[in-house]
């Protein structure tokens, strides 16, 4: 009986934590959510649930500044009201997107090779026949305008039929492509999937939610089938994986 | 070049004390009338509202530039009304003066304006009931694009002067002093003078970049008056500067104008420095950012303004780049732009930017003219 357990390289898995547990003065929290529904152009990309961590706190530090309050006296529920409301968050693609710029900064190619990619050179958004400006402006920046969409074009990225090659840094694209999933652990036995570990910053479904944003959830197998996943997530789901190697 | 001329040296010191006396003795009057009539710094005003110190200087009165602009307009049509060389500089400054105190009395008094976009007077033109309103929309539509190219990175709705009102004028000071400069001063103005000897001939080409100069240094006098002080300061070395110029020019009238500006600009920083107890104001800042300009252009030392003018040309540089990150990259490039709230809200405090920043103008000022020697 072969056991396996695949994780994301180091440096991607910072990226989440960096997320996971924001340090923000005397508090740490979770990422709250926040993307960019009024469609807003051209703004920071930090209002647009787009921005690393780093920029996030930051920015909620900036905000505090201006407005004269101590963020050390506000309570941890109290912060994630205070970042909700200033439009201070991530989007499920933004964050998927930061992952993966780490996932395939230093990508393995052989046994003792990797390869650097930077994925948001690499990934298609718009064609410049289609768009001349939409083409420049997606160029200038690629991490505001690379969507689920944009993740799961064929052009981007391959399906994945055979579910025990999964592997972390695969991405589990909801069907009707409103959502991501980030897998970061795989465990396997024999050669079928057991145990899986996802990360994402999902939608709140209630209207004045100030909870943590991003989640890290683990799925236990039996079948070890993508039926059983979706089932398991109550979702549709289908797995893909960047396809530039 | 004139370097013992004392005569013009006695008379430009003369002219600092003079314009020095009545701006000193006009202060507190202009403070007072200020105060009365109530064009104070609303909490409102300008985009640092919440940052550093800014809480204190709301109620500060605004349009002390004033002070400076009376003294001198007064002082030149008196003493050194000279048709070849003051009259257009002064004039010029008059202009911006006007286009800066409209700018702040609407800042305090004026009612917030909205400009239309594009998109909206489209559909106009296609759903009004009205066919005359319709027709006008379509006619005016040069116009309302021309308002929207100026309004991309400024905030809706906003009070005071819009951009495409301010840029107009501006350019109207710019168009003013470029007809003076290639018109009227002669052929000599259309060569640019090098360092080290050498020139260059531009021929109406001069034409666009005085425009463009004028209305750029206008604007970053205008974005570096942000601190009790600053911009004061950084004039009152960068004037100076023009003053020993014009002297080693033995250009009497200039060496007046500048002399009288450097009087009224100590007044004015006396009152001015922290805690202020009158605010520059746009009326003083595009007043004196036009009238620097168009000095150096007519001493033709167009190259040496971004030494005289370091600090202004460093603060526009530093909005520049934050407007291209921000809209260009997504991020911040400074904390805040201009420069000197980048400082502050690194933990500068107000006092120690002002001081650093009239060094390094005076440093600049003093580079600026080993050039001009050579």
């Amino acid at each position: 009986m072969s056991n396996q357990i695949l994780k994301l390289p180091e440096q991607a898995q910072k990226i989440i934590d960096s997320y996971l547990r924001m340090p923000i003065n005397n508090k740490v929290i979770a990422c709250p959510y926040y993307t960019n529904l009024k469609k807003i152009r051209g703004g920071l990309r930090v209002f647009l649930g787009k921005a690393p961590a780093q920029e996030i706190i930051n920015e909620a530090k900036f905000i505090s500044q201006k407005e004269h309050l101590d963020l050390s006296q506000l309570s941890e529920q109290e912060l994630y009201r205070f970042m909700v409301e200033h439009n201070l968050g991530i989007d499920c693609s933004g964050l998927a997107v930061h992952i993966l710029k780490e996932v395939y900064a230093n990508f393995p190619i052989s046994d003792n090779k990797t390869k650097k990619i930077n994925i948001l050179k690499k990934i298609k958004i718009v064609p410049f026949y289609k768009n001349p400006l939409r083409y420049l402006i997606s160029k200038m920046r690629p991490l505001e305008n690379i969507s689920v969409r944009v993740l799961a074009n064929d052009k981007n990225s391959f399906e994945i039929k055979n579910f025990s090659n999964i592997q972390p840094g695969d991405m589990m694209i909801r069907k009707n492509l409103k959502h991501i999933y980030l897998i970061v652990r795989v465990e396997k036995e024999n050669e079928k999937v057991k145990k899986i570990s996802y990360f994402h910053a999902p939608r709140p479904k209630q209207k004045d939610y100030f909870g943590p944003g991003v989640f890290e959830k683990t799925v236990i197998l039996e079948k070890g089938n993508l039926e059983e996943l979706a089932e398991k997530m109550r979702d549709q789901i289908i797995i893909r994986r960047l396809n530039f190697k | 070049m004139n370097v013992l001329n004392y005569s013009i040296l006695s008379t430009t010191l003369l002219f600092v004390i003079i314009s020095g006396i009545i701006a000193f003795a006009l202060a507190p009057t202009l403070i007072y009338f200020l105060k009365k009539f109530g064009i104070k710094r609303t909490f409102e005003m300008g985009s640092a509202k919440g940052i550093g110190e800014r809480l204190q200087k709301t109620g500060t009165p605004i349009m002390g530039g004033l002070l400076i602009v009376l003294v001198t307009l007064l002082i030149t049509v008196i003493f050194n009304w000279d048709q070849r060389f003051t009259y257009v500089p002064v004039g010029v400054m008059c202009l911006s003066a006007f286009l800066g105190a409209w700018d702040d009395i609407a800042n305090v008094f004026g009612k917030k304006r909205r400009v239309r976009s594009l998109g909206q007077t489209t559909k106009l033109i296609k759903i009004h009931k009205n066919k005359f309103y319709r027709f006008w929309l379509i006619i005016t539509l040069p116009w309302t694009a021309f308002k929207n190219a100026f309004h991309i990175f400024s905030p809706q709705p906003s009070r005071g002067v819009l951009p495409h009102e301010k840029i107009l004028l501006q350019f109207t000071a710019g168009a003013i002093t470029a007809w003076w400069i290639v018109f009227k001063l002669g052929e000599e103005w259309l060569y640019v003078w090098l360092p080290f000897d050498g020139e260059i001939y531009l021929g109406y080409w001069m034409v666009p970049i005085i425009i463009f100069t004028v209305i750029f240094l206008a604007n970053a006098v205008n974005i570096s008056d942000g601190m009790d002080g600053l911009s004061g300061g950084g004039l009152i070395s960068a004037f100076a500067g023009m003053a020993i110029l014009s002297y080693f020019q033995g250009n009497l009238a200039f060496s007046i104008l500048n002399a009288t500006v450097i009087g009224a600009l100590i007044a004015y920083v006396y009152f001015n420095v922290k805690p202020a107890q009158f605010q520059m104001g746009d009326v003083g800042s595009l007043a004196m950012g036009s009238l620097f300009a168009v000095i150096m252009i007519a001493q033709n030392r167009l190259l040496l303004i971004p030494f005289f003018g370091f600090i202004f040309i460093l603060e526009i540089f530093s909005v520049i780049l934050q407007t291209f990150w921000r809209y260009g990259l997504g991020k911040r490039l400074f904390k805040m732009a201009p420069l000197h709230h980048h400082l502050e809200l690194k933990g500068w405090p107000e006092g120690k930017i002002v001081a650093r920043f009239w060094l390094i103008n005076i440093f600049m000022v003093i580079v600026g003219l080993w050039l001009a020697l050579h």
